[in-house]
């Protein structure tokens, strides 16, 4: 029966403060993840700030205090004082103790920060608002890191708070997540969890694998509105940029898997371009939209006139209703150019210049709107007569573009008189044969996305898709003294049911393969002239005159009125967008704000760790006294503590006034029926009583039973669990009786 | 049997030896169950009221037997005393008994012309005292503070008793007149206080069967000698009992103390006496520790004379307070939590 006392581990204190240690890389590691959504990095030192106090502080408290769960409570306390010194300092009394209006500002930033997660793009810039979400979430985060590991001895839980972190920028869009950070916290959780890892129990694993079960049904089962289009593998990502809408719209046109975007009616004979932006910046490598604060004035009660549109040019007025889908964006899509636009929440507000219309705190997602436009009808002698330009600040050339595009775009234009000559000269060059449409080569050759350095290797392949034929016309346009600036919106979709045989209006259907960019040029007195250069895409302007406008009209072709088959047809999976779009509700409650959706999720993290705390919390105590048997710390004591709590949970009645053989005799009955391995519990149960009565009862001796103990009991808990019903399990598990009457102040002695 | 020694002579009392080592645990265990054998062949289906007197006379406590007329109080009394080969003396109390009947008085020896101490019934290993109840509270008190003492004092002049030295007395609860109950305190010197119930119809066949003849008390032959008595003694003397256990038998007493339907709780003394039975019944039990079933066991017997109940259920008929004194300790058990580990409790 005497054994030599092992070694013991190295002291709590120092292990717990290693932890300490651990969790702080191991959460600044998955924090730093995130660095793929948020620019900037001041939002990890304010997050690893938190952290480090509430680690700090809960470490130190618990080198005072032998409760480690005081250690936990003191560095959740810490962490709220830190974040209202960071975020509510002004509202606090001395700055650390808070008051109503430090909730009120909390809410607000809370607010602020949910309206610019679902304004912004990625990566977002980290306003405070974001930042304080980050830090309290964060900080949550390390609370619970530290409860988990240190207070409740089960490390190997913190890989799930861990992982919650490390999956944020996949939630966003999965290329986004860091391999290289995601090794880095995988190796900090290995420290953390190696400790532990000899050792089996079945305790944490039940958790781990209910939580993980549970997670897995539930999780995607409460996210509709977003996972759809996620498991699609479509995502209108190129709209969730919404700073800039032309990043990756490559990506989207590749897109296997089209969702539908918005649809609309319109009260014009053909379907209408719906444009985001405009880009008129041709310098950089990437093209941006030009966002300049918005003036308030800028309602859309009345959009600014069209800017060079003088009232000799025909322009009818048009009325579109849209209707937008699950697509997210701060820009509206409407025809260009709108005069009025009604039935919008948010604010929404128009750019002068290239009357974009954006909002600040609103996204289009989900919107139904209605757009009164102009339909801007320049004949060919308008825009022939239109004097030269070449002034304008539009029109100038791009610093670094390489001589070719210039040099191409002279032979190109050779022999045509005016601008729009040339202009026209320029879309029948692209769209005459010698250029293919490909959203495949330039991505394979290297040029793709938008920017001056993609546009010579574009003229030399002479494949590429509408950004390269839309930035290539556009800036060759500039070499020739027209203004110029890129379009980036939707093709007018393909017009759906009710244009056959009812009466109704034609609604037109518009998905994410629809995403398009395309050149607007500038001719004075008619204004920015939309052209079409990329080869089986939309539709050309159609611009009425005299039949005989020489080679110019060549390529114009009126017929084309409506979008035409290989629009449609230009996407793999163009049949099934059609099938896929007609069943597609859009009522206004289908979509839903990201922001919600975001909320929802937290929340139901929060209510699954809620619902499995009593567990973890039951789990902890165990593993506790385990460590505690192990170590030979009133072994005796924590065992029969341990069986007599795990069988009251299991619902047998076990009061402390039992004496453990009154006990284990009757936990003797239950096992005797149980299934499994009956006489292994039998003999573990009675190796158990005796060591437990010869540690506590016998005369002082030098005994080491805490291996011993801590095998059998678990030998022994397994075999009650077995004889356990399932509702009995279940209710251990999720709501410990022992743990109820803890927390009533109930001690049970007479069971 | 009232069979003292004619004559006192110095050291008559110490039959035993002085010193008596413990003997292994093995022995210990074969001379108990030959003892306990040779009991049950006079008392058929007792075997509780016979372990609990064998646990009484190795805690060198004393046992008051508690019953009816008939059942078998002073059998059991005999066949425990004759069992073991020791001094054995019984005192028939009556009312007119006097406490010099029982301590021996000094008679003037003629012939010496000197004082002589001639030695009551007492002065023997094991004292039967047969309807305790009966004498007077003044005899009564001499056999109590015998007893309690272990020692006689007469004519200023202290002899001590034997060593081992039990009193088990027995006492009729029904008659109460011309009864003397034994007061609180009184009772309070008893170790242990049982009642022998009646036999289960079997049992009780059984009897009439062997008893039909002859007395098979006579047959009884002693099986355990007086120095292996008190090397049994010293072997359950020797028992550990952990502070866990002291601690549990202190929280049952102190319970008793406060309870509210009680009016006397359980003295000290009963707490020691308590700990001292639990430690025989743990060495007939094979054990070298007590453990908190022992004290479990025992805290009816030992602590339900001693303590008066408070209004309703103080029925005392010659101190005998019937179920619910019993039921009152049983629910004090009951909600004591049991000590684990060393000392420290949960």
């Amino acid at each position: 029966m005497t054994l030599q006392r092992p070694a013991l581990p190295k002291s709590t204190a120092a292990m717990d403060l290693r932890m300490s240690g651990l969790l702080f890389a191991a959460l600044g590691c998955a924090v730093a993840g995130l660095h793929s959504i948020l620019m900037d990095s001041a939002w990890w030192f304010a997050a690893l700030g938190v952290v480090f106090v509430v680690l700090a502080v809960a470490a130190a408290t618990r080198y005072y205090s032998r409760r480690t769960w005081v250690g936990t409570a003191a560095g959740a306390l810490a962490g709220f004082v830190v974040l209202t010194l960071f975020f509510g300092a002004g509202t606090a009394f001395l700055g650390i103790v808070p008051t109503g209006g430090t909730f009120a500002r909390f809410g607000s930033l809370a607010q602020a920060a949910t309206d610019s997660i679902a304004r912004q793009s990625v990566p977002a810039f980290a306003t405070v608002g974001i930042q304080f979400l980050l830090c309290w979430t964060i900080g949550g985060i390390a609370v619970v890191l530290d409860a988990v590991a240190i207070s409740g001895r089960m490390p190997a839980l913190t890989g799930i708070p861990l992982f919650i972190v490390l999956a944020v920028p996949s939630f966003v869009r999965a290329p986004l997540s860091d391999a290289f950070l995601f090794e880095l916290t995988a190796v900090a959780y290995l420290f953390i969890v190696r400790n532990r890892l000899r050792r089996v129990q079945p305790g944490v694993a039940i958790v781990v694998g209910t939580i993980a079960v549970l997670g897995a049904l539930i999780v995607p089962a409460a996210l509709p509105p977003v996972t759809p289009a996620d498991a699609a593998g479509s995502g209108i990502g190129v709209l969730a940029e919404s700073i800039n809408p032309i990043i990756n719209l490559g990506a989207d046109l590749r897109n296997s898997n089209p969702v539908q975007a918005l649809s609309y009616t319109t009260t014009s004979s053909t379907g209408e371009y719906l444009r985001l932006t405009t880009l008129s910046n041709f310098s950089g490598k990437q093209w941006a939209p030009a966002t300049p604060k918005l003036s308030r004035a800028n309602t859309l009660a009345r959009v600014g006139d069209p800017p060079g549109l003088t009232t000799a040019v025909a322009s009818p007025a048009i009325s579109t209703n849209i209707q937008i889908g699950a697509t997210t964006g701060q820009w509206l899509p409407t025809p260009y150019p709108a005069t009025k636009v009604t039935g919008l929440t948010g604010t929404w507000l128009w750019q002068p210049g290239s009357l974009a219309i954006r909002s600040d705190n609103s996204s289009m997602q989900g919107q139904k709107y209605s757009v009164l436009s102009l339909d801007v009808e320049p004949t060919i002698q308008q825009l022939q007569a239109a004097g030269s330009s070449a002034s304008d600040p539009l029109a100038a050339v791009p610093k670094g573009l390489d001589p070719i595009v210039a040099a191409t775009a002279r032979k190109v234009v050779a022999g045509a008189k005016t601008d729009f000559d040339k202009a026209v000269a320029l879309q029948s060059y692209f769209r005459g044969g010698t250029f293919t449409y490909s959203t495949k080569t330039p991505a394979a050759e290297g040029y793709d996305g938008s920017g001056i350095d993609v546009i010579a290797p574009f003229l030399q392949a002479k494949e590429g898709y509408c950004v390269h034929f839309a930035s290539a016309m556009a800036v060759m346009a500039r070499t020739l003294g027209i203004p110029s600036r890129v379009a980036v919106g939707f093709l007018p979709g393909k017009p759906g049911h009710g244009s056959a045989n009812d009466n109704g209006p034609t609604v037109y259907t518009v998905s994410s393969a629809d995403m398009h960019a395309w050149p607007e040029l500038y001719f004075a007195g008619v204004g920015w002239v939309r052209f079409e250069p990329t080869p089986s895409k939309g539709f050309e302007p159609n611009f009425p005159s005299a039949p005989s406008t020489g080679p110019s009209t060549g390529p114009v072709d009126p017929s084309t009125v409506v979008p035409s088959a290989p629009a449609v047809t230009a996407t793999p999976n163009g049949s099934k967008l059609a099938n896929d779009t007609t069943n597609k509700s859009i009522g206004p409650g289908a979509s839903q704000n990201a922001a919600q959706v975001g909320w929802g999720g937290v929340s139901l993290v929060v209510l699954l760790l809620l619902l499995a705390s009593p567990a973890v919390i039951r789990v902890g105590i165990r593993r506790r006294r385990i460590d505690r048997i192990r170590l030979g710390d009133n072994p005796a004591g924590a065992t029969w503590e341990e069986l007599r709590e795990s069988a009251r949970d299991l619902g047998f009645p076990a009061p402390s006034s039992q004496t453990p053989q009154q006990l284990s005799g009757y936990l003797a009955e239950v096992l005797a029926v149980s299934v499994g391995d009956r006489d292994a519990s039998l003999a573990a149960l009675k190796e158990l009583r005796e060591l437990v009565e010869d540690e506590s009862y016998g005369p002082p001796a030098y005994n080491y039973y805490g291996e011993r103990m801590a095998d059998a009991l678990l030998v022994v808990l397994r075999g009650l669990r077995r004889s356990a019903s399932l509702p009995e399990r279940l209710r251990a598990l999720l709501l410990p009786a022992t743990l109820v009457d803890r927390a009533l102040g109930r001690a049970v002695v007479r069971g | 049997m009232n069979s003292f020694p004619a004559k006192f002579e110095p050291g008559h009392a110490e039959v035993s030896l002085p010193v008596a080592e413990p003997m292994p645990i093995r022995q210990f265990l074969d001379l108990s169950r030959k003892i306990i054998e040779t009991i049950e062949t006079v008392i058929d289906g007792k075997r509780e009221a016979v372990e609990t007197a064998l646990t009484v006379l190795l805690a060198e406590g004393h046992l008051l037997i508690e019953d009816v007329p008939g059942v078998g109080k002073t059998m059991l009394a005999r066949a425990l005393a004759r069992s073991v080969d020791c001094s054995v003396s019984r005192i028939q109390f009556t009312p007119d008994l006097l406490p010099a009947d029982i301590t021996g008085v000094s008679v003037f020896n003629q012939s010496e012309r000197e004082f002589e101490f001639k030695p009551g019934p007492v002065f023997a290993n094991i004292v039967i005292g047969d309807e305790i109840n009966r004498a007077s509270p003044k005899t009564q008190s001499a056999l109590l503070e015998s007893m309690e003492e272990r020692q006689v004092t007469v004519d200023g002049k202290t002899y001590l008793l034997a060593n081992p030295f039990t009193v088990v007395a027995t006492q009729n609860p029904i008659e109460m007149e011309g009864t003397y109950a034994l007061p609180e305190a009184q009772r309070d010197r008893f170790m242990a206080r049982i009642s022998m119930g009646y036999p289960d119809p079997a049992s009780e066949i059984d009897m009439l069967r062997t008893r039909a003849t002859s007395s098979p008390l006579d047959a009884l032959t002693p099986v355990v000698g007086a120095a292996e008595l008190s090397s049994m003694i010293a072997t359950a003397r020797a028992v550990f009992a952990s502070p866990a256990v002291e601690q549990y038998a202190v929280a049952i007493a102190q319970a008793t103390r406060r309870d509210s339907e009680l009016r006397l709780g359980a003295s000290p003394r009963a707490t020691l006496q308590l700990v001292r039975a639990a430690k025989a019944r743990s060495a007939l039990d094979g054990r070298e520790f007590v453990l908190p079933d022992d004290i479990n066991a025992l805290a009816v017997t030992v602590l339900g004379h001693r303590l008066i109940p408070s209004g309703r259920v103080g029925v005392t008929v010659g101190g005998y307070s019937g179920e619910t004194i019993a039921e009152i300790v049983t629910r004090i058990v009951a909600e004591t939590p049991v000590p684990l580990g060393a000392g420290t409790g949960d």
